[in-house]
């Protein structure tokens, strides 16, 4: 049974490893082609529009849930446009989300939120006349992705259409929707509001805005709107939340909201416009007039030379502010672990266990937090950015250059995030709305030079040019850093393109629009909770896998221990620097370091790096270049680490001259040293192009729902490191 | 019959419709934004580098590029 | 200007109808509608066996579905068919018509509904002030009020009173702008404007 079936429910999509025995009863794997099953990676409790599991059904046994049906829940679709005020509508009334997943099949993601509203009379009463205990019920709000109509043009709108039909495998169709309308446009608003009307399930509309009409001097009457469309109507301020009660006690019963007893016409045309009239004479809607701080902020902030300018000039402070602000706090934190490993080193007896838990674990979980200030800050700088209106504007005005790579302006906010980091780089791809051009945008994401290359470029470039040599009045150092940046921008540009011509992405072309809303005072929950809803995310996902991999990578590193041999190597080094008169201190620094070399040679990672040493040959890296670069397919910094501790290990006083006398061991180029400038050049361009970062595999993945691409942008990124490396060494070493 | 995307930056055009070449989708999308028969729009500024191009519809400002804002016919007026 | 179809549910409860709140002037006759003489897509809906009967009246046309058909299923269909009809110039036919004709009985049907408007929420109003407001007459939509009693002495009272009331007549299908009657101290004129809703035929 274990073979074949897999504990603790995971769906296949999460648990590829499982095999399938068909004369198991348990055996077959969740399939979201079955409708009791869920998909999206939701469990039954995350996914209340699952159908009840059934006894009989193979799946449903497999995944470990019984046969008792699910409780009946509530959910409703909340609809609307990009730039409605949707966000504020859920946030402010489910508070944290619930869960995000895909819907099945697609990269488009399901947001699902949970909130409790008095129970309507009838569900008090209870059956056969006992009073129930409960006064509230659940209800669940699914956030479905903006939209300006609910008739499909892409296969992710698709999805959305499916969705609310009742056509999508595995999932439910909502019982209910709320349309949340902005009204101060809503006479194109309420096309949509009249396409959900037509969908046969009860309808409300929320409107937001209204205190922006007032200020604009527009006017609408909600009850009259409400006599209007037929259907329950409430104003709300997204931002202050008492308002909202009305719209909760909406949610406890919508089968008592009224309907008109003929829905609006349902397709576009002459019969539609002229009932969107009727209806905003009947509300007595007055347009509001342009939004004069937003006329004349876009007359500097879009201005052809002007607007450039400040749009790169906050680009510029972006950076700024994510390296000063979150260096200091990285800082915090990474010394925060450091002494947390010398407590367990200090603590824990058994040496085996101690390196485990302070290497492994507590370096992992550190590797893990220490990005953490550096990626919330740059979810909250976006999260403000996108609210106070200006994200559109950033791609307005980069729209041209980014559509040469065949993308979009809004596919440069995620490659600007790369920048930092490719994993929220990758999850900020969600606001594309073309499915081609947010897999494209994610192949080539991590090509940007993120900033855990900077350790690495900053080790490498110093063991190739002095610090003091110039290349006109620029620092040589600093102009081969900017090259590299440059080649990895360059690079990434270039990937997108050639992804977005694929066959396989070949979807149609999605034309190109974009709202430009007025800008807006951001509510500062609403920045917040977008940012730790982003964050958090980022911590359970990528978390997992940096964890996972550190341990691993601790595994081939460190093992086997050969403690009986270390200890004895131990010895006899401190014996030997003490004899020739070193302090006690540096004679247990060397022999801890001597110690650690020989595990460090004897372990598997140096039997794979000897394995794998013919490979990377050709690019004059040897085999402890190779351990290197094996850990730091886990995550780049570990090459640092790594050739610290070889070059530690070598010499404990003068670790980088170490690195710069270290030697080919065997092979023709013995005796040779390793770390020639063409070897350098190929290590650089290796780092530029390799995708070594477990967890931006993991983003790919998560965001991709499928193994497939994660794997094909190792591939091809592994390809494009090993010629670019290998080009490289051989120019280097022809010029020198 | 101008298209759209030749119209003069501070002009304000009625739709008249969509050209023989616009694919249903795009018209359809069009539609929903705004740009139906009859309807006034003011075409308010270009990007730096020409494209895209924002303009006023039913109350909101929106970019379109010039490939789709060719597919949109105008009769100018002020 | 449009035809501002808005379906209801009959006020009498009669069963299987659809009162259909039309827009001023398009209806100017009050009578059943025979099958053979209902305007084509109507008769194509009694042939179809949807539609038992149509009553038509100035700002309001019944429909009954025949057992089997429902507001549900086929209230689509009659909405388009009567759309198709009534987006004709001159509106349900009538005979033959003229533009002035159409547009007189547009103007009377405004003019009840702003008399309506006056009674019922006006009326208390200017009764505690001590003045009145009277409807003088409609005009291509155009409604022209004359303030009396206290109001009429009263400019700043009178310019927010009219500005009220223009917002509450801006409600009705067909009204385009207020004005006040001259009056010997000359009130200022409204300038509130409607901008969309420009009668087209």
């Amino acid at each position: 049974m274990s073979d074949c079936c897999s504990p603790g429910g995971l769906p296949a999509s999460e648990d590829p490893g499982r095999r399938h025995d068909p004369d198991c009863r348990h055996a077959a794997p969740p399939d979201s082609a079955c409708p009791h099953c869920g998909s999206g990676g939701l469990t039954a409790d995350e996914d209340p529009g699952r159908l009840p599991a059934d006894s009989s059904c193979p799946h449903c046994t497999a995944q470990g849930e019984t046969a008792e049906p699910a409780p009946d829940a509530l959910r409703f679709a909340l609809i609307g446009c990009p730039n409605a005020g949707k966000t504020s509508v859920f946030n402010a009334l489910t508070g944290l989300r619930l869960k995000t997943g895909n819907y099945p099949g697609v990269t488009v993601t399901r947001t699902v939120g949970r909130t409790r509203v008095k129970a309507p009379a009838t569900v008090t009463a209870g059956a056969g006349g006992r009073r129930s205990r409960k006064d509230t019920i659940d209800v669940y709000l699914e956030d479905l992705p903006g939209t300006y109509s609910l008739d499909p043009i892409s296969p992710d709108e698709q999805v959305v259409a499916d969705l609310l039909g009742g056509r999508l495998k595995g999932i439910s169709r909502p019982g209910a929707a709320l349309v949340v309308v902005d009204a101060t446009v809503l006479e194109r608003s309420l096309a949509l509001v009249a396409e959900a009307m037509n969908l046969g399930v009860p309808v409300a509309v929320v409107l937001t805005m209204t205190d922006e009409m007032d200020s604009r001097g527009g006017a609408v009457d909600p009850v009259g709107l409400e006599q209007a469309l037929g259907i329950p109507v409430r104003a709300v301020i997204g931002t202050k939340k008492s308002t909202l009660e009305p719209v909760r006690e909406l949610l406890a019963d919508p089968s008592s909201w009224p309907q008109p007893i003929v829905p609006p016409p349902a397709v576009a045309g002459p019969e539609r416009v002229d009932w969107v009239r009727s209806a905003l004479t009947e509300a007595g809607y007055r347009a509001p007039s342009e939004h004069s701080t937003t006329r004349r902020i876009d007359r500097l902030l879009l201005h052809p030379v002007w607007g450039m300018l400040i749009f790169l000039a906050i680009m510029f402070l972006f950076f700024q502010v994510i390296f000063t602000v979150a260096a200091p706090l990285q800082g915090y934190v990474e010394d925060f672990f450091n002494w947390l490993g010398t407590l367990v080193t200090d603590h824990v007896s058994q040496p085996v266990l101690a390196d485990f838990l302070s290497t492994a674990l507590i370096g992992g979980v550190g590797g893990i937090l220490v990005f953490l200030p550096q990626i919330m800050l740059m979810f909250l700088l976006i999260s403000l950015m996108e609210n106070v209106g200006y994200m559109s504007r950033a791609a307005y005005l980069t729209d041209r250059v980014m559509s040469r790579a065949g993308l979009e302006g809004r596919a440069f906010v995620a490659m600007l995030s790369s920048l930092a980091c490719a994993v929220p780089g990758i999850m900020a791809t969600r606001t594309i709305p073309s499915s081609r051009d947010r897999i494209a945008t994610t192949m080539a994401a991590p090509l940007m030079t993120c900033s855990a290359r900077i350790p690495v470029f900053v080790l490498l470039i110093g063991m190739l040019v002095d610090e003091s040599s110039r290349v006109w009045f620029f620092s040589a150092q600093g102009v081969i850093m900017f090259g590299l940046y440059l080649l990895g921008v360059v690079s990434a540009m270039l990937a997108a393109a050639v992804f977005k011509r694929l066959k396989s992405l070949r979807s149609g072309l999605m034309p190109f629009y974009m709202e430009m809303p007025p800008y807006r005072v951001p509510s500062l929950s609403n920045v917040l909770l977008t940012m730790w809803d982003s964050s958090k995310e980022f911590l359970a996902k990528v978390g997992k896998i940096i964890l996972a991999t550190s341990i691993v990578l601790w595994v081939l590193l460190s093992l086997p221990p050969r403690t009986d041999q270390a200890d004895a190597i131990h010895e006899q080094t401190v014996a030997a620097a003490l004899a020739s008169g070193a302090s006690e201190d540096d004679a247990l620094a060397a022999g801890d370091a001597e110690a650690r070399s020989f595990v460090l040679d004897n372990s598997y990672a140096a039997a794979i790096g000897k394995a794998v040493e013919p490979v990377f040959a050709p690019l004059g890296f040897d085999w402890r270049i190779d351990i290197g670069i094996l850990g730091s397919f886990a995550a780049r910094e570990v090459v640092v680490s790594t050739l610290g501790q070889i070059a530690a290990a070598e010499d404990p006083d003068n670790p980088d001259q170490a690195l710069a006398n270290m030697v080919h061991t065997h092979g023709d180029k013995q005796g040779e040293k390793v770390f020639t400038t063409p070897t350098i050049v190929a290590m650089l361009l290796f780092f530029v192009y390799a995708l070594q970062c477990m967890s931006t595999v993991g983003a790919i993945r998560r965001e991709t729902n499928s193994w497939k691409w994660p794997l094909i942008a190792w591939t091809y990124m592994f390809v494009l490191a090993w010629i670019a490396a290998f080009i490289g060494y051989q120019i280097a070493a022809a010029v020198s | 019959m101008t298209p759209l995307s030749d119209v003069a930056i501070g002009s304000t055009i009625t739709v008249h419709g969509f050209s023989d070449d616009c694919p249903d989708e795009v018209r359809q999308r069009l539609a929903s934004l705004g740009f139906t028969e009859q309807a006034s729009v003011d075409k308010l500024r270009k990007a730096p580098m020409g494209d895209p191009s924002v303009y006023r519809v039913m109350g909101y400002q929106i970019c379109l590029r010039n490939r789709e804002a060719r597919y949109v016919t105008c009769r100018e007026h002020s | 200007m449009g035809v501002h179809l808005t379906p209801l549910p009959p006020a009498d409860g009669a069963p299987g109808c659809v009162d259909w709140r039309v827009g001023p002037g398009l209806v100017r006759a009050e009578a059943d509608v025979p099958p053979d003489t209902a305007p084509a897509p109507v008769r194509a809906l009694f042939d179809a066996d949807v539609l038992a009967a149509v009553r038509i009246e100035p700002g309001r046309i019944r429909t009954r579905f025949t057992d089997g058909h429902s507001a549900e299923q086929d209230g689509a269909a009659v909405r388009s068919a009567l759309f198709a009809v009534l987006s004709q110039p001159g509106g349900w036919p009538a005979g033959p018509q003229d533009a002035a004709e159409v547009s007189a009985a547009a103007d009377a049907e405004i003019a009840a509904a702003v008399r309506q408007v006056l009674a019922d929420e006006f009326g208390a109003y200017t009764a505690v002030h001590g003045g009145r407001i009277d409807l003088v007459g409609v005009d291509d939509g155009v409604v022209t009020v004359s303030l009396g009693g206290a109001c009429h002495g009263c400019s700043a009272a009178g310019r927010t009173l009219s500005e009220n009331l223009a917002l509450r007549l801006s409600r009705i299908p067909g009204y385009r702008t207020l004005r006040t009657a001259a009056a010997p101290t000359a009130l200022p004129k409204p300038t509130f404007r409607p901008r969309r809703f420009r009668r087209s035929l």
